[in-house]
């Protein structure tokens, strides 16, 4: 399905969901993130959605509408490129936040004790037949 | 630059060498390349004949992002090889208001000395009431005695004094650290040199275009993730990530995680112990925190510096000890002693193992009981240690002198070229074992090459450096990635800048040329990095090191049976012949080929 369409965005949920070690990385985890994905490439406009995230369980996913500014305690932001090379695996999440290629925002202590539950997320993202733009 | 004699007392105003500036540009490579020519084999490091250098570097005391460290150099008493320290704080942009760009310091005083440097006077002070004292009262003291807050000291404590193997210098809390450079100081009778400055405003070469340059590099500092992180977090930010993966050295390096890892993170600390940032001059980072523990065993009179990551593994994961306020406790004493708190921890650590494996019992030991966990033990051997009593003694004198002491062997030991290894697990990241033995340029070191921190995706790619699998088999690649580290960590250690602070190269480069007035690109950087690291290698040689000396132990190597790190290793063996390969180097002498020398314009040395 289309990356970045309400489709795959609910789909993505489900994958976070039917991923175990993501459950098990995250079971202390609350907090929802916001991913906004700039425009780059193929992509000519922002996109943004939104992940609820809850105690090793994703609670919901949707693009979010211009002018909707959900409450979200983190944010993953960077260009649509560098998204795709993430979720083809070929860019590490750590690397693409320490490289700059990536921006998260939020608390850091709780970020820092995330790193697997992040990769998990990530990793979700291999099980999601993606058509990218 | 100043030069002081302190077994004759002259005090001599020298001319910086501007060629060697230029060549080996910074603090510690002008300092190689100078103490090259004064200093061999037989040089004792403790003797008066060594040469002690406090240099800053070009941008020290300008705006640049975190250009407010100095570096210390000399021969190392512990290595036997090239000791080099920097510290952060204020000492160093102090220094250059004076009008000095460094001091060189030769002979030894018969008595107790402090050296004051103001921009009118240079004078060798009385310090006998100072002898004895902790740092932390030696920066009291000198301040109230000299009459203002902000003089800048830098000073040894009793370890220093003793000549304590490891001991470091401080300034304001923080510590030039490893390699012995406050013993050589105290080998010299010098207890502090205190500096205040203040007409010598920063000129750059070109003011405007330097100005441009700066605050594109503070946008891209003040925009990474590792500022936000180690801004909040501070440098044990890392600490819940290293256990997750099996970077974090456990147990004497026997294990590869800890549930106790939790307790003593810097998410933690920053919930529970920090009270503000404590940034060193023109940092916009600011890892450095103060910390209180209100109430219990180890509460704090007030406000003290917090414990680095290194500290915190030294007395948390490698005694499995997950009280953090008691590696509060631990660091306060090692600050104030001066001790060393890679090589002090550690050493104090390889006794834990010991007694814990029945290698040593408590008789050996002066009647201590270091089980696994309990802190109290390692805070009485950090006492032993700065006054040379008992244990203490065998432990002023480093890990490889308390195996000697009870027969152990050294594939047990924790070091390479006998000093201990920081603690980023090799296990984890392969290049880490080329940082801790082969090319070393002041022993095991994670700041020479920090391929933990490169790999995570620092912006290094213009320099050649690919982002490869941390435990990739590709033994060259790795190699190669190894050699661009250590050239381009040689000059931005000698520029000295903190290596949190990473801008990609070509605004660093900006920021040299703006800055020196020299062209300045990639490829010079390249180049003079290269050439200072080089010279390392040549000043090690001629104090007798060799490739056989480039080893890592058995403890470091052997796979760990549990955490993200287990059943895996390098091949050792592999890699160090891949590094030469990729140097050019002569793999029974260790030396660089002619053809390297000559296009590094070495060939005559």
């Amino acid at each position: 399905m289309k990356i970045l369409s309400e489709e795959w965005v609910k789909e993505f949920g489900k994958a976070i969901n039917n991923n175990p070690s993501y459950k098990e990385a995250a079971a202390w985890w609350t907090g929802d993130m916001l991913v906004h994905v700039e425009p780059s490439g193929p992509l000519d406009h922002d996109v943004k959605f939104f992940l609820g995230l809850h105690k090793g369980e994703c609670t919901g996913t949707h693009i979010i509408k211009e002018g909707d500014n959900p409450d979200c305690e983190f944010i993953l932001a960077g260009p649509y490129d560098n998204f795709v090379k993430v979720a083809k695996g070929e860019l590490d999440t750590i690397q693409g936040v320490m490289s700059g290629k990536l921006k998260l925002t939020g608390n850091m202590a709780k970020l820092m004790r995330a790193t697997r539950a992040a990769q998990e997320i990530v990793n979700s993202l291999q099980n999601i037949d993606t058509e990218f733009l | 630059m100043l030069e002081v004699d302190l077994s004759s007392g002259e005090i001599t105003d020298i001319k910086l060498n501007e060629e060697i500036a230029e060549s080996f540009l910074g603090a510690t490579g002008y300092s190689v390349r100078y103490l090259y020519d004064f200093i061999d084999e037989d040089t004792d490091p403790l003797g008066p004949d060594n040469i002690l250098m406090f240099m800053t570097g070009p941008l020290c005391g300008s705006t640049v992002p975190t250009s407010g460290r100095f570096a210390v150099s000399a021969k190392s008493p512990y290595t036997g090889i090239w000791g080099e320290a920097n510290c952060g704080g204020y000492f160093g942009p102090e220094l250059k208001k004076t009008g000095y760009d460094g001091i060189i310091i030769k002979g030894k005083s018969d008595n107790p000395v402090y050296l004051n440097i103001t921009e009118d006077n240079v004078d060798l002070m009385d310090a006998t009431h100072l002898w004895g004292k902790g740092t932390l009262e030696t920066h009291d003291i000198l301040k109230k005695e000299l009459g203002s807050n902000m003089v800048r000291v830098a000073c040894i404590g009793p370890a220093g004094e003793k000549q304590v193997k490891f001991a470091t210098i401080a300034s304001e809390e923080k510590a030039a650290g490893r390699t012995g450079m406050g013993a050589v100081m105290g080998s010299k009778n010098l207890k502090a040199i205190t500096v205040r400055g203040k007409k010598r405003k920063y000129e750059a070469a070109k003011p405007e275009e330097f100005k441009e340059a700066v605050k594109n590099m503070l946008e891209n500092v003040n925009n990474s993730f590792t500022t936000q992180m180690f801004g909040m977090l501070g440098t044990p930010g890392g600490v819940d990530k290293y256990n997750m993966e099996g970077e974090l050295p456990i147990k004497y390096w026997t294990k590869g995680e800890w549930e106790g890892a939790f307790n003593i993170s810097g998410a933690t600390a920053s919930e529970k112990i920090y009270t503000k940032q404590y940034p060193c001059y023109s940092c916009p980072i600011g890892c450095a925190h103060k910390a209180s523990v209100s109430e219990g065993k180890y509460a704090t009179e007030g406000e003290v510096e917090s414990p680095e990551y290194e500290t915190i593994v030294s007395f948390g994961s490698l005694i499995l000890n997950d009280d953090l306020n008691s590696i509060v406790k631990a660091n306060t004493l090692c600050n104030d002693y001066g001790i060393d708190t890679i090589s002090g921890g550690s050493a104090i650590a390889l006794v834990y193992y010991l007694y814990n494996n029945g290698k040593i019992s408590s008789d050996d030991i002066d009647g201590l009981k270091p089980e696994w966990g309990e802190i109290e033990p390692a805070l009485e051997m950090i006492k032993k240690i700065a006054n040379r009593e008992g244990i203490g003694d065998i432990l002023a004198d480093g890990s490889n002198a308390v195996g000697e002491e009870f027969g152990i062997s050294q594939d047990e030991i924790a070091t390479s070229i006998g000093q201990e290894v920081p603690y980023h697990d090799l296990r984890h990241t392969w290049g880490m074992a080329l940082a801790y033995s082969v090319g070393t340029t002041r022993g095991p070191c994670h700041c020479a090459c920090d391929m933990y921190m490169v790999l995570l995706g620092l912006p290094f790619q213009d320099l050649g450096i690919e982002l490869i699998d941390r435990q990739s088999d590709d033994g060259k690649k790795t190699a190669k990635n190894c050699a661009i580290a250590y050239d381009y960590r040689a000059l931005y250690n000698s520029l000295v800048l903190c290596i949190f602070s990473n801008p990609p190269p070509d605004m660093v480069a900006d920021v040299i040329e703006t800055a020196t007035g020299l062209n300045f690109d990639i490829e010079r950087i390249k180049k003079t990095g290269e050439r200072i690291y080089t010279m390392k290698r040549l000043f090690n040689l001629k104090m007798g090191l060799t490739p056989k000396d480039e080893r890592l132990p058995q403890i470091l190597l052997k796979p760990l049976e549990d955490g993200g790190s287990a059943g895996k290793t390098p091949d050792f063996d592999k890699l160090k012949d891949f590094y030469f390969k990729v140097r050019d180097w002569d793999a029974e002498t260790g030396y660089p080929s002619q053809e390297i020398l000559k296009e590094l314009g070495l060939e005559n040395i």
